[in-house]
């Protein structure tokens, strides 16, 4: 699975950034443990869509719903580089992102 | 999907606003003056005017936003430097933001008034706040946080006691709550968004004027009439309009406008009221409405709530993402709004509701609250 972009988010508060990492298939079971390996998983399986969170140790948070191709990562502006490098590790077949304005 | 984001913008446009704007885009561009000509720009006007008891539809200046016309309304009274202004603390960014901007550049001073215990504004901390240097009052009509109405026509009446200029944000009321500005003589300038109540398409605004003419132009440019003028014409709107304007979204707000004034401001904020009361008065656990309206009054359909755990903009994504319900999280533009509520940096949860809105979509809402509440 490869993270395709990271798209900032408005979300209107001060510090944090939105941003919705959009991937090159939809988000499995397996997909989101390996994401929350060393975190923390929370799970909603009983909702109508599948929701998962995951509280993880390289500064970021990541929510969404199984069987999207997308998920949402919240992280504090001073994380960012950290928090590209461990999705580049959890994600292992992503390459850089080509289109990624938050970095700017 | 749901949509409950109608402060933010209306969704879906009425159809009558779609064929306005298409037929506004295949007709050919016409020139004023041509014979069998209608000016697109004077029917919006002269609709707009009729929400506001206006007769003169110069008097009604078209913007791109109402950020703009607050803009252009602050930077047009030019007040003398070291001016105290009164606004509240309830006040969206584009009221806070050129005033900032205004009193950094001028020395001048602001007061932020508060709201009271009960969520209410009252008009007599205004009058406390009046200083001789005081030369401006900007107060929004109704909150975009909380949907709380500010007693405007207490606060019109103060300004003209005062002689004092008054600027009101209506963007989340206009089209709603009715301002009649038919027999007032001091200055009055009401700022208003067209893309949200009032059906119109984004890159839509306005301002209306009543008492004396007194604002300069803020912008400068082509205005297709006197351009031989070293300077902006002096006459209205086209001292205050310069560029191409954006025709077909005002036809398109022209056919919104029309379509609230058939249906009534009265009727489409009662439906926004009911489904709101419905929302409030029976609202799962452990949720809680900040800052409730006092008596129940949510003509204009805002609602912003907040989760003991949770936050908004977690809640929020579960609702579009599980259920797709879609409302808006955060500040919402309105920073101080939030430090005065206590819900600052996070901010709320907010559900507006609009005339596509039903109860049923109310009862899917509590379902979902009630699921994420629960989790
Ligand atoms: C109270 C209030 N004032 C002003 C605005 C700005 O409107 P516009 O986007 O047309 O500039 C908004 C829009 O969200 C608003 O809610």
């Amino acid at each position: 699975m490869k993270v395709l972009s990271l798209i900032p988010l408005d979300d209107c508060l001060g510090s944090t950034h939105s941003v919705r990492c959009h991937l090159d298939a939809a988000m499995t079971e397996e997909a989101m443990r390996r994401l929350a390996e060393g975190g923390r998983l929370e799970y909603f399986p009983h909702f109508p869509r599948p929701f998962f969170r995951v509280d993880h140790p390289a500064h970021f948070i990541a929510q969404g719903v199984l069987g999207n191709d997308h998920f949402r990562l919240t992280y504090l502006k001073q994380y960012k580089d950290a928090v590209r490098e461990a999705l580049q590790t959890i994600f292992s077949e992503s390459e850089p992102c080509q289109d990624c304005r938050t970095c700017s | 999907m749901i949509y409950f984001n109608h402060a933010a913008t209306s969704f879906p446009r009425p159809p009558a606003v779609l064929t306005a704007i298409q037929a506004s885009l295949t007709q050919p561009p016409q020139e004023p003056g041509r014979s069998g000509w209608e000016d697109p720009l004077m029917e919006c006007r002269r609709a707009l005017m009729g929400l506001f008891g206006l007769e003169d539809p110069l008097r009604v200046v078209l913007t791109a936003s109402a950020t703009l016309a607050c803009n252009q309304i602050l930077r047009g009274l030019e007040l003398p430097p070291g001016s105290h202004v009164i606004t509240s603390c309830m006040e969206h960014n584009s009221i806070l933001r050129p005033l900032a901007a205004w009193a950094d550049q001028n020395q001048g001073e602001i007061t932020y008034l508060p709201l009271e215990e009960d969520g209410s504004f009252s008009s007599g901390r205004i009058r406390a706040a009046v200083r001789d240097s005081t030369r401006l009052l900007a107060f929004t009509h109704a909150s975009n946080v909380t949907g709380v109405l500010f007693p405007m026509e207490e606060i019109i009446h103060l300004a003209a006691e005062r002689s004092l200029p008054l600027l009101i944000d209506a963007s989340q009321s206009v089209g709603l709550v009715p301002l009649d500005l038919g027999a007032i003589s001091s200055p009055v300038f009401v700022a208003g968004a067209g893309h949200k109540a009032l059906q119109g398409p984004p890159g839509t605004g306005f301002f209306v004027m009543a008492g004396p003419d007194v604002l300069k132009p803020w912008i400068a440019g082509g205005t297709g009439v006197h351009s031989l003028d070293r300077t902006q014409p002096p006459m209205l709107p086209y001292r205050l309009e310069a560029g191409t304007p954006n025709t077909s979204g005002f036809a398109g707000l022209r056919a919104g406008v029309l379509q609230v004034l058939e249906q009534t401001p009265q009727v489409l904020a009662a439906h926004r009221c009911t489904l709101a009361q419905t929302l409030v008065g029976d609202l799962p656990t452990p949720w809680r409405v900040v800052s409730p309206n006092p008596e129940g009054d949510y003509r204009t359909g805002v609602v912003s709530l907040s989760h003991p755990e949770k936050s908004p903009s977690e809640v929020g994504l579960m609702l579009q993402e599980i259920f797709g319900i879609e409302t808006r999280w955060g500040l919402h533009c309105a920073p101080l709004a939030h430090q005065h509520l206590g819900t600052f940096p996070q901010g709320t949860l907010r559900i507006s509701f609009g005339e596509s809105n039903t109860l049923e979509q109310v009862a899917i809402l509590k379902d979902a609250l009630f699921q994420i509440g629960m989790s």
